[in-house]
């Protein structure tokens, strides 16, 4: 391994490998586990109030198949008798998309709980002996796999082998159907950057940097340019073939084609711009002149160190760095349709 | 007139002539728990009409930059109408209205109607302004317009005694807002056919106007910033049609996209000359962004196989133009004659197309495969144009010889990504992947790229209170064709050895943790590492190298049902070193003892923490929230070799550079505390109280006031976009009634 990795990984390796010890040793827990306990039903609101990744309820009941009927198929026996043991889990349902029974294509309109769930009959002569469905329970393909026997079109159409769904994500990872946090979407938390920073919290701290986009200020979302479910471009992102056309399906005005063009420009925004957010000013990674000079080893002022001396503070400041340092003479930085464009200051 | 506008603004948006759901959320917003709940109430409610109003008088005080505060909002005091629902059920048929922000620049109104099973359409209105300062200036006058004039007898003033620059800025420059404003209008709709076919469209328009700070310089020693006009329309057009039948999907789409800029090129006077001459101008004149369009058209089909098999297949192509706008002269020096242009029009063509081929099977429970293909060609047919003749700053033309022809940038990009994995034992999944990237591209500095990566995850996804997923990945970039790039360099002036950074050689080393402890059902514990770096082996100057290191933790709690917890941290560091060779032509060029570079460091702190207690005796809600993220950064310079880090192919020889003076770190540090009650008078009726207290401090060598002393000094005239701290308190008195 290179030397470089043991540097900044020279404590995390034991820190992975410690992890993982403890994963392994509660799989097997988990495996060898002599028989399940009693299902312990409890509030939804309180069952669901945990994050993404956590488990709807704290039974350690195994998704085991429903046994077959020693007569016949389980059969339907309705929201009412549901509840008569669950009682309140329909609160979250109800007033959700899933409960207009105006909608043809809702458990309501079919059969309720069950829809979802699987028939009931059997399972409540005998609850411990005939499971239902119990999605927090069930492998990530196997909840992914019901909730697409409906969600199967338009946003979630391209949900098998997406990137969420390569790494063990469901759609419980993140959507709730009893206990929704968000106003829309059923998400279990109260917005998409909150709900999104279980895992790339990252991504959501760039969002309170002084450059960024307007998420916390409720113009955009996460969403706005990603579809999480899975899309046929890059990055999952929603629109164009690529991270460039993407971006300017907004940002229009850069997409050129212009008579000179900027090389990373045309392909490459996150060459220069961090769309999560960041310290410096239109979201730059860098602060120029430094970030110029990532690639501009030329003769005179873009091989020059523009030091302390030189900044606007200094004694002889120099303009290649205070204020818009080099875009106050490169103005027209992304490309150029001025006949003398090759170097953007016209 | 603004109350005025809220309260036509709230009569509009209560009738029900509308439609929209907007799926967009305002998470910014002081938003209590109540209206939440009043919204879910309202939609089961059996009443035929239900709505909520949220409405009240707030007032906001800003000491320092106010502009910041409120940069993508307003939250001036008055009162404000901060969201507004009306739904109604009738027969087969959903309507759902609201407005957000009401008579405000952020204002937001959105409406749907809706046949469950068979029809949705829905429009939005949407502002989004960007408020960049309230206090620049400008000797300039036609703001907003393509000419921005400096009064004559101003500039001749400056060009008999330049030193006076700075007292005629200081009497005549007038202050003015630099802002600009999204307005966008959107109608879509969704029409199921019948249970196969879906049909769906989506129109919008974005109108962006205002000004941006902008250069308009005339050479090295006249630096000039302007307030450059933004005034442009942008309307799109998606059409999309869905069949889903058995194992199939098809899908065909159209999108539209047309740009159109009112504004292509500014004149501006030069405010330190009022005359044109041979070798420098009155006037200046600079290209703003093109017209253009894009259209495009794609196909989908995806087909279920059997052992839990997909087999999909994504095909688009379009085509990017120039809209045909003339090309600018090159001066509007009248002092200076020019050649003719060779051509008049930039005739900017693209075309894009692309291909994804994804193959997903689970043949059985303990194998997952996933293969994917894809090509991405953007092929650009701009003609060449030959500059044989260059105008720099509108000052005196030179022959350019030989000519230089622009360089239409295109990729054709194939990608192979194939992931296998494993699921031995329930929730334990270990995956290994390979990604190739192939990349052509025309007039780079490589020829052509190829990027292997191999991945391996292993993960512990389960049902019970542990959840971990491991992520190593290890990519090479490697290029052909350098010796072509290398002269390319030495030809424009650049250090042979330098290679730009977004297509140079590179490995990389990616490893990343993440990890979720549940010990409870009301409890829940995330922690993540991320770490890893870019080692760009071949660049002698450039960027050489970078590394990230970012740390996570959550707690999330629920001790009750009525009392939620929630605190995260997270600590990320970058770091970048740059080569680089201070020379002027000549022998300092090849001279390794002028080497020089730069390290710099981002750390950056981030806490999030939020308190949510419901339902206190049944009346009261309280939520209380805080942000906190500090940013610092140092960029330190080196003379010399690298400590640690000196290249292998370098060969280090003692500095003959001076030894730099040290810049100063940079902090950008914003802390924001929210706190909402609501108490509920009655069922439908409660009262809440809003507060935020928002801090922003900023230290910056570059945009702070203290490197900006003087917006006129020497021989620069700037307008004062500067950062600026501020402290601000917004305060909320609210009303919501819930029917």
């Amino acid at each position: 391994m290179h030397t470089a990795i043991r540097r900044w990984g020279h404590w995390a390796w034991p820190a992975c490998g410690a992890l993982w010890i403890l994963a392994l040793v509660t799989v097997r827990a988990e495996t060898t586990a002599d028989a399940p306990p009693a299902i312990r039903v409890q509030s939804p609101a309180t069952a669901t109030a945990v994050p993404a990744q956590a488990p709807a309820t704290s039974s350690q009941a195994p998704a085991a198949p429903a046994k077959a009927p020693a007569s016949g198929p389980a059969t339907f026996i309705g929201d009412k008798a549901c509840l008569d043991c669950h009682e309140g889990w329909d609160r979250g349902v109800t007033g959700s998309p899933h409960a207009r029974a105006i909608d043809p294509r809702t458990p309501a309109a079919a059969q309720g709980c069950e829809t979802c769930h699987g028939a009931g009959s059997r399972h409540s002569d005998d609850p411990t002996g005939f499971p239902v469905k119990i999605f927090a329970k069930m492998a990530p393909d196997a909840v992914s796999g019901t909730c697409a026997t409906c969600h199967n079109r338009g946003e979630h159409a391209l949900w098998d082998g997406s990137q969420h769904d390569a790494r063990g994500l469901s759609c419980a990872t993140c959507h709730s159907v009893h206990d929704p946090k968000a106003k829309v979407g059923q998400l279990k938390a109260a917005s998409q950057p909150l709900l999104c920073a279980t895992c790339h919290r990252d991504k959501v701290a760039k969002l309170d940097r002084s450059g960024h986009m307007p998420v916390r200020e409720g113009k955009m979302q996460c969403s706005t340019c990603h579809n999480t479910h899975g899309s046929t471009t890059v990055k999952m992102l929603r629109r164009g073939e690529s991270v460039g056309e993407m971006c300017a399906s907004c940002h229009a005005d850069k997409r050129g084609p212009y008579l000179w063009e900027h090389a990373p420009g045309r392909d490459g925004c996150v060459t220069c711009h961090d769309p999560h957010g960041s310290s410096n000013e239109r979201m730059l990674v860098s602060k120029p002149p430094i970030l110029c000079q990532r690639c501009h080893v030329a003769t005179r002022h873009p091989s020059t160190i523009y030091d302390g001396a030189l900044i606007g503070s200094g004694a002889s400041p120099s303009a290649r760095i205070y204020a818009r340092s080099c875009v106050t003479c490169h103005a027209n930085i992304h490309g150029s349709n001025h006949p003398s464009g090759q170097r953007f200051i016209r | 007139m603004r109350i005025r506008g809220f309260l036509i603004t709230l009569a509009a948006a209560l009738l029900p002539a509308g439609a929209g759901a907007q799926t967009a959320t305002a998470p910014a917003a002081p938003a209590a728990s109540a209206p939440a709940t009043a919204a879910a109430t309202a939609t089961a409610a059996p009443a035929p009409w239900s709505g909520s109003f949220d409405l009240g008088v707030r007032n906001t005080s800003t000491s320092g930059d106010a502009a910041r505060y409120e940069r993508y909002r307003d939250l001036g005091s008055g009162l404000f109408l901060e969201d507004a629902r009306l739904s109604r059920e009738q027969g087969n048929w959903l309507l759902d209205l609201g407005a957000e922000h009401a008579g405000r620049r952020d204002q937001r109104y959105t409406g749907s109607v809706e046949r469950p099973g068979k029809l949705k359409a829905a429009f939005m209105w949407d502002q989004i302004p960007m408020l960049l300062s309230n206090s620049t200036r400008t000797l300039f006058t036609g703001i907003g317009t393509g000419v921005l004039s400096v009064d004559d007898a101003l500039q001749a003033q400056v060009q008999a005694v330049p030193s006076r620059l700075a007292a005629i800025f200081q009497q005549n420059a007038t202050t003015f807002e630099t802002r600009t404003a999204r307005k966008i209008g959107e109608g879509a709709f969704e029409y199921l056919a019948n249970r196969a076919l879906t049909l769906s469209g989506h129109v919008r328009r974005t109108n962006r106007s205002g000004t941006i700070p902008f250069g308009g310089s005339f050479g090295h020693s006249s630096l000039v910033e302007l307030p450059a006009p933004t005034d442009h329309d942008l309307t799109e057009v998606d059409a999309g049609a869905e069949y889903l039948r058995g194992p199939m999907l098809l899908r065909a789409g159209y999108t539209g996209s047309w740009f159109h800029n009112n504004v292509t090129s500014i004149a501006f006077d030069n405010p330190f000359l009022a005359t044109d001459g041979l070798t420098s101008s009155s006037r200046g004149r600079i290209a703003l962004a093109p017209s253009n369009s894009f259209i495009g058209v794609n196909g989908f089909a995806s087909v279920k196989l059997p052992r839990r098999s997909r087999l999909s297949a994504y095909v688009s192509t379009g085509t990017l133009k120039d809209a045909g706008d003339p090309i600018i002269p090159q001066t509007i020096n009248s002092a200076n004659v020019t050649l003719p242009l060779a051509r008049s029009t930039v005739d900017g063509e693209a075309r894009t197309s692309s291909v994804n081929v994804t193959f997903v099977s689970r043949p059985s429970r303990v194998l997952d495969v996933n293969v994917r293909y894809r090509i991405y060609d953007y092929d650009n047919r701009t003609p060449e144009f030959l500059m044989s003749q260059r105008v720099a700053y509108d000052n005196a033309p030179s022959l350019v010889n030989p000519p230089i022809p622009t360089e239409a940038y295109g990729v054709i990009r194939h990608t192979l990504d194939a992931d296998v994995r494993l699921i031995p034992v329930g929730g334990l999944t270990a995956g290994v992947g390979f990604t190739r990237i192939d990349e052509e591209r025309t007039h780079r500095i490589y020829e052509s790229t190829t990027d292997d990566v191999v991945r391996l995850t292993v993960d512990r996804v389960s049902t019970d209170w542990f959840t971990l997923r491991t992520k190593y990945e290890h990519g090479q970039r490697r290029g052909k064709g350098i010796e072509e790039g290398e002269r390319e360099l030495a030809a424009i002036g650049e250090q042979p050895g330098m290679r730009h950074f977004d297509i140079a050689p590179r490995n990389r080393d990616r490893v990343t943790i993440l990890g979720a402890i549940t010990p409870v059902a009301d409890m829940a514990i995330t922690a993540s590492v991320a770490a890893g770096k870019d080692d760009y082996l071949q660049s002698l100057f450039g960027l050489r190298d970078n590394t990230h290191r970012v740390y996570t933790s959550g707690l999330d709690l629920t001790p009750t049902e009525h009392i939620i917890l929630s605190t995260s941290y997270s600590f990320e560091r970058y770091n970048a070193l740059s080569r680089s060779r201070q020379a002027n032509p000549g022998v300092q060029f090849t001279d390794p003892s002028r080497n020089w570079a730069t390290d710099a460091t981002d750390r950056v702190h981030s806490v999030v923490a939020s308190a949510e207690v419901n339902r206190i005796a049944e009346k009261l809600n309280l939520r209380f929230g805080y942000d906190f993220s500090k940013a610092r950064a140092l960029y330190q310079y080196t003379t010399g070799a690298v400590v640690d880090r000196t290249l292998p192919e370098e060969v280090v020889v003692p500095t003959t550079l001076p030894t730099p003076t040290g810049l100063p770190p940079t902090l950008s540090q914003l802390g924001r505390g929210t706190m909402d009650a609501t108490y509920a008078v009655t069922s439908r009726v409660s009262l809440g109280v809003s507060w935020w207290h928002e801090e922003y401090r900023v230290q910056d060598f570059t945009l702070d006031a203290d490197a900006n002393p003087d917006l006129a000094r020497g021989q620069a005239l700037l307008m004062g976009y500067l950062y600026r701290p501020y402290t601000a308190n917004t305060v909320w008195g609210r009303l919501i009634y819930a029917w």
